[in-house]
């Protein structure tokens, strides 16, 4: 186990608050993972790009404990973790923000912020659901991530995008998480509400979580990212400093699988 | 610094403006509905409003009633039974030869209930892990029971004379017929589990985004297997209630009792993609119905009108209720 | 296993082997029972199929019943369909017994236009045909034995009318009227109490032939008329539906004259009980037998009637001792019987 750890590109410091090393993943006769190791630092935003059928959402549901490694391993802040599926996941710390957002339309924002993980009393109660204080936090979360919410109690499917958006973020972040994955956060957004949902996943980072960030956009990874990892048919086959590099040079790694220049 | 996503939820929705609209509309249709009607077979029949034929009516509506607590569950989350006809059937002819063997009301309410609930856990099973979708599995299991009840006792009924048992599905309590005061029990008991408990939560999770509810870390199996087991055992329930009292258990007895359960949740306003609805619309979707053609035999207007009246009260519903509005919302957007 | 096939001479063995096979089940059919052209089939042996319009109803349950062990005890080859009262179905299953080469074809016709071509076919394959309960409306026939619903309604009705002395209120709770039989016992029956001026049918509610339907909507009715006197139920267990509803009112059935047609055992047994005034019986036993006899006599050559009236005996205290009996029915207490 080691507390520092070298990275690629000759930084050194404390162990990733999440790294997958060596990870393979088979799907019946395809390969979708190869040998891929990837990691991310709290307090930084990491990208992690490529075409469709690279392989992004295979890794991230590996990280998220969907998927179990057929080779390979997760460590957390340096030691290693297993995960038996997405509970475990959650447990240790790594929360995800879905493409579609897997919010339950029908339920409203207290519902849905505790989905899973609903306040019972308990067996003696009939496990009966703690309806005032879900509904305290789900408002002091609201309130706290300032997601404007004129009507706290009604259903999340007749909510705007926005909105939709912020319940998922704050349920991701709510639960006290280190690392928080997110998939593809703002392809169903208009432009400004983009514009603000890029200011959120930095702030994140800003807090101290480490944000893993999945985008076709690469000119709005490259706005807020740290590091840009890129996959390509299921080889990681970039690690790179986003200030040391361009959109230009990270689209020619995806379409091309080398770089510009020397 | 804590993240401010004030901005990005500012756009006002006026798709949820309409939702709102839509969602109180419903609620209020499904009651004035229920009002109407009373007082249209008040206006009818001078015996309509008497306390002999609502209590007529109440017993009437209790045994579909259990059998539509069980359906309202199963179709919240998107699944559906069309095995508790011929399993009222199947099970009547199970309580009965029961009985012959041994004479107590417990043992046939053992069978009654676990009967039903197996049946459901076997359902449950083939849709959530077979994948089996749940109108092929439960359609099978209907041929099955139809088949099962008829080769019995080759085709005909079996009589049934424990006093208990009688006292169960003809019996009084005071004044109220024993029946309503098992349905009442049943709905109370339902409504409970549905709307306060973490089980009943996962089952609108479950009809509402059942992958979210899955990635939630729901335990979406084992709700469906319970859901499931829940509409069995209660149309074991109501197949007892129908034996006591009818004191005979009849093959026939379940005939196109399934669609009458599955009308009644519909009328409730329960939609059949999951996720919506409750118990109290779902009482009021079983009275409507039961209303219906109580009132229509009161006036004499009986027969063929009686399915069309069905018919056309499912059909509104199902216009009336949330999914058709949505489906032209989304058109508009 | 994919070796093995992968050896030419493995694959050529297998295709001799099918070939060989399958003209030999080939040869087997073409000789077997059917499908000689020998006109005196005397020596051939019974192969009886018999067209049920439903078999869910007690009373063609027991038919079906009684038609397989008579067949079994004769030595005959015996196969029924069931087509749940859907006029195409009977046509399907029709055709499929001709396929089957059955030598005689018995159909309870459900629509007597719609099963015309079912006979027609028969007749082309010269099966000779035997139709049950009602007349068809064309085709050829040997024998036709039928029941009159029309006139069976009306001899129950006009029970009713003499035990209630010509004057009194009266039920007629009948079953599904797009069933035929369900109609006619109706329009009998109400034709019949027409010719009593102080009898009222007070209510006609159609029911679903089952006695849990039955039961709920005599139960409605005596909300609305509190003095019924009598009951015309539409089969048995319509009328066994009547019998609860009263006893659950309140009201002892054996107070009231309910009667019904079908003779099944759990009537009778309501009949022995005392609570079942009288019910019309076409003992199932009976139109077996006559099935199976005239089978027999067509198949050896012998003349049959053209038309045979199958007659609906009422079953009241009077005579429930000896209808058990002729039916056959495991009933053994009968306190009601004179």
């Amino acid at each position: 186990m080691q507390e520092l750890e070298q990275r690629p590109g000759g930084v050194t410091g404390p162990a990733p608050a999440v790294l997958a090393q060596g990870v393979t993943k088979r799907f019946g006769g395809v390969v979708a993972l190869d040998n891929v190791t990837f990691s991310a630092r709290a307090g930084e935003v990491t990208a992690l790009v490529g075409d469709n059928g690279a392989g992004k959402s295979t890794l991230i549901r590996c990280l998220s404990g969907v998927h179990s490694p057929d080779e390979g391993g997760l460590f957390m802040n340096g030691a290693p973790v297993t995960f038996s599926g997405p509970n475990d996941a959650r447990l240790a710390g790594i929360e995800t923000v879905h493409q579609n957002l897997a919010l339950a339309d029908n339920l409203d924002v207290a519902a849905n912020l505790f989905l899973g993980r609903e306040l019972s009393g308990g067996p003696r109660s009939l496990f009966r659901l703690r309806k005032k204080p879900m509904e305290a936090k789900a408002a002091e979360l609201i309130d706290e991530y300032g997601i404007r919410m004129p009507n706290i109690k009604a259903k999340v499917g007749a909510m705007s995008g926005g909105q939709r958006q912020g319940i998922a973020i704050a349920r991701a972040v709510g639960w006290g998480s280190e690392v928080v994955l997110m998939d593809e956060p703002t392809a169903a957004l208009g432009v400004k509400e983009t514009g603000r949902v890029l200011e959120v996943v930095r702030s994140l980072a800003d807090r101290g979580l480490a944000v893993v960030l999945i985008s076709h956009n690469i000119e709005q990874v490259m706005q807020v990212s740290d590091f840009v990892w890129v996959l390509r048919g299921g080889h990681m086959i970039a690690d790179l400093r986003a200030e040391n590099t361009n959109t230009q040079e990270v689209v020619h790694y995806i379409t091309t699988g080398v770089g510009l220049g020397a | 610094m804590t993240p401010n996503m004030t901005a990005v939820a500012e756009r006002p929705s006026l798709r949820g403006a309409v939702a709102k609209q839509g969602n109180r509309y419903r609620d209020y249709a499904l009651v004035a509905v229920f009002a109407t009607e009373v007082l249209f077979w008040t206006l009818q029949s001078p015996a309509f409003l008497t306390l002999n034929n609502l209590l007529n009516i109440a017993r009437q509506a209790s045994t579909i009633g259990i059998m539509a607590v069980g359906m309202t569950y199963v179709i919240l989350i998107a699944g559906i039974d069309l095995s508790v006809g011929s399993l009222v059937s199947f099970t009547g002819m199970l309580i009965a030869s029961t009985l012959i063997g041994i004479d107590s009301i417990i043992a046939a309410l053992a069978v009654a209930l676990g009967f039903g609930a197996v049946s459901g856990l076997f359902s449950g099973y083939l849709v959530s892990r077979l994948h089996v979708p749940a109108f092929i599995a439960t359609l099978s299991l209907m041929q099955v029971y139809l088949a099962g009840a008829q080769l019995w006792n080759d085709g005909g009924p079996l009589s049934v004379t424990n006093s208990a048992v009688l006292m169960l599905g003809s019996g009084y309590i005071g004044p109220v017929p024993v029946p309503v005061v098992v349905f009442a029990v049943i709905l109370l008991c339902g409504h409970w589990v549905l709307s306060q408990s973490v089980f009943g939560r996962h089952v609108y999770a479950i009809g509402g985004n059942p992958e979210a509810a899955r990635l939630a870390g729901i335990p979406v199996r084992r709700v469906t297997l319970t859901v499931y087991a829940l509409s069995g055992a209660l149309a074991g329930l109501a197949a007892l209630l129908f034996v006591g009292r009818l004191a005979t258990a009849s093959p026939l007895t379940g005939t196109g009792l399934e669609l009458q359960v599955i009308a009644a949740v519909i009328v409730g306003g329960c939609s059949l993609f999951g996720g919506k609805g409750n118990l109290r619309d779902t009482l009021l979707g079983v009275l409507v119905l039961t209303m219906l053609q109580n009132g229509l035999t009161l006036v004499g207007v009986s027969g063929f009108w009686q399915n069309f009246a069905t018919g056309v009260a499912v059909l509104l519903a199902v216009l009336l209720s949330g999914d058709v509005l949505a489906k032209m919302r989304k058109k508009e957007a | 296993m994919n070796s093995m096939f992968q050896r030419r001479t493995t694959r050529l063995t297998f295709a001799g082997l099918t070939a060989s096979l399958s003209v030999a089940v080939v040869a087997c059919s073409a000789t077997g029972p059917g499908g000689s052209s020998v006109k005196d089939t005397s020596d051939r042996q019974l192969v009886i199929g018999h067209s049920y319009q439903d078999l869910s109803s007690p009373y063609f349950a027991d038919e079906r019943k009684v038609e397989k062990a008579l067949a079994a005890k004769n030595g005959y080859s015996y196969v029924a369909t069931q087509a749940s009262n859907n006029p195409a179905t009977q046509l399907t299953d029709i055709e499929n017994l001709i396929s089957r080469k059955v030598n005689l074809l018995v159909i309870d016709a459900i629509d007597p236009n719609a099963v015309v071509p079912g006979i027609k076919s028969a007749n082309s394959a010269g099966i000779p045909v035997v139709m049950l309960i009602r007349k068809p409306a064309g085709g050829d026939y040997r024998s036709l034995v039928y029941l009159d619903s029309i006139k069976d309604g009306a001899t129950a009705c006009s029970e009713v009318a003499k035990r209630l002395g010509g004057k009194g209120k009266v039920v007629n709770l009948t079953g599904p009227l797009d069933i035929l039989a369900a109609k006619e016992r109706s329009t009998g029956c109400t034709n019949e109490l027409k010719k009593y001026p102080g009898i009222e049918i007070v209510a006609s509610p159609q029911t679903d032939f089952t006695q849990r339907d039955a039961e709920q909507k005599m139960t409605d009715v005596l909300q609305v008329h509190h003095d019924v006197d009598a009951v015309f139920g539409g089969n048995d267990d319509i009328a066994l539906g009547a019998i609860r509803a009263f006893t659950s009112a309140g009201i002892d059935p054996k107070t009231k004259v309910v009667i019904g047609i079908d003779g099944t055992q759990a009537g009778l047994q309501a009949v022995c009980n005392g609570t079942y005034t009288q019910s019309l019986a076409t003992f199932p036993v009976k139109e077996a037998e006559i099935v199976m006899d005239t089978a027999a006599k067509i198949h050896t050559g012998k003349s049959v009637q053209k038309e045979v009236l199958f007659p609906a005996v009422p079953v009241n205290a009077d005579n429930i001792k000896a209808a058990v009996k002729t039916a056959g029915y495991p009933i053994t207490s009968c306190p009601a019987a004179k």
